[in-house]
């Protein structure tokens, strides 16, 4: 659990980042303090879904830069590994917003698998998802179901391996 | 964990023969197999595993980057072994490229963490241009082995 230098680490407000407690609005660079609760979000959803429907540049501007974050349980019972990080990123990419996912006090880009991969993300654990952008409720609802996932849609080769 | 905590140095291949993702894989298989790994019985079981999970999506990473892998009950700890293409081979990896640096990771069942902690750690010192160009220029098993071992985190020296 050494905690790595990266590029993606959170400005040093010199210490790491507190996300275990779960209202912490954690130091990052563009953290606006809203932290808000899935059901929140549905709430936004809600608000926000007809305007987004046609989902012009304009009115993307001034709903803009929610803010949003919740707390996942990690489900899977392999943890984070490459495919389920595969669906996360394929989902994220549907999305305007830019998405974040911190664990052990480390922040990664939910777009790069690299990044994803980088945070080992270990079963049983939980992560912290943040969502910030004009699709960010729709978004956050979407891919906190995707992390939470058992294991992703596909079947599971490995595991039906015969025992030699 | 470092690289050289599960990739088996007599396993290493310096220059694959190999020019598809199926040889690539089974010629990694067979070389972990002669360093002392698997029953004969499972190799084959072993190279269906790892395609199997290659047709899922590719374990190309990018950057010339993949590693192949899969669970299987033919070992108790973590093993791995690492390969060099000179002429890269196709892999179907995200970012279109050849593939040229592969490592092989083969998990038991019950050990997720020690598998996530060896993505992890490949990734990371993969990071690395200048250790991506020293390995792809490596020409024997001794110089590869020298390199992983140097790649040696910060946080541990």
């Amino acid at each position: 659990m050494s905690s790595y230098r990266t590029e993606s680490r959170p400005p040093a407000e010199g210490e790491r980042v507190e996300v275990e407690s779960p209202n912490a609005s954690s130091p990052t660079m563009n953290d606006t303090p809203l932290p808000l609760a899935l059901s929140d979000a549905a709430d936004f959803a809600a608000r926000l879904n007809s305007a987004f429907s046609t989902s012009s540049t304009e009115s993307n501007r001034s709903m803009g830069e929610e803010s949003l974050r919740c707390r996942v349980a990690i489900n899977n019972p392999y943890g984070l590994h490459m495919r389920p990080i595969s669906a996360f990123v394929q989902a994220a990419t549907r999305f305007q917003s830019r998405i974040f996912l911190w664990y052990d006090g480390r922040k990664a880009d939910g777009r790069s698998q690299l990044d994803l991969m980088l945070l080992a993300v270990l079963p049983n654990s939980e992560v912290e998802l943040e969502v910030q952008g004009p699709d960010a409720s729709e978004a956050i609802q979407l891919l906190a179901g995707v992390l939470a996932a058992p294991e992703p849609d596909n079947p599971e080769p490995e595991s039906l391996s015969p025992t030699a | 964990m470092r690289m050289s905590n599960f990739v088996v140095r007599e396993s290493i291949i310096p220059a694959l023969q190999a020019t598809t993702k199926e040889g690539v894989i089974r010629e990694m298989v067979l070389s972990l197999h002669q360093a002392g790994y698997f029953r004969d019985n499972e190799l084959e079981d072993i190279v269906r595993a790892v395609m199997r999970r290659e047709q899922i999506g590719s374990t190309g990473i990018g950057r010339g980057i993949a590693i192949p892998h899969t669970r299987h009950s033919g070992v108790d700890r973590l093993v791995g072994t690492l390969a060099i293409s000179p002429a890269g081979v196709p892999f179907e990896a995200i970012d279109g490229e050849n593939v040229y640096v592969f490592v092989l990771l083969i998990s038991p069942q019950d050990r997720p963490g020690d598998h996530l902690r060896a993505l992890e750690n490949v990734v990371r010192t993969m990071k690395d241009d200048n250790f991506v160009r020293a390995l792809r220029q490596a020409d024997s098993r001794e110089a590869t082995w020298n390199l992983i071992d140097s790649a040696q985190p910060p946080w541990e020296r």
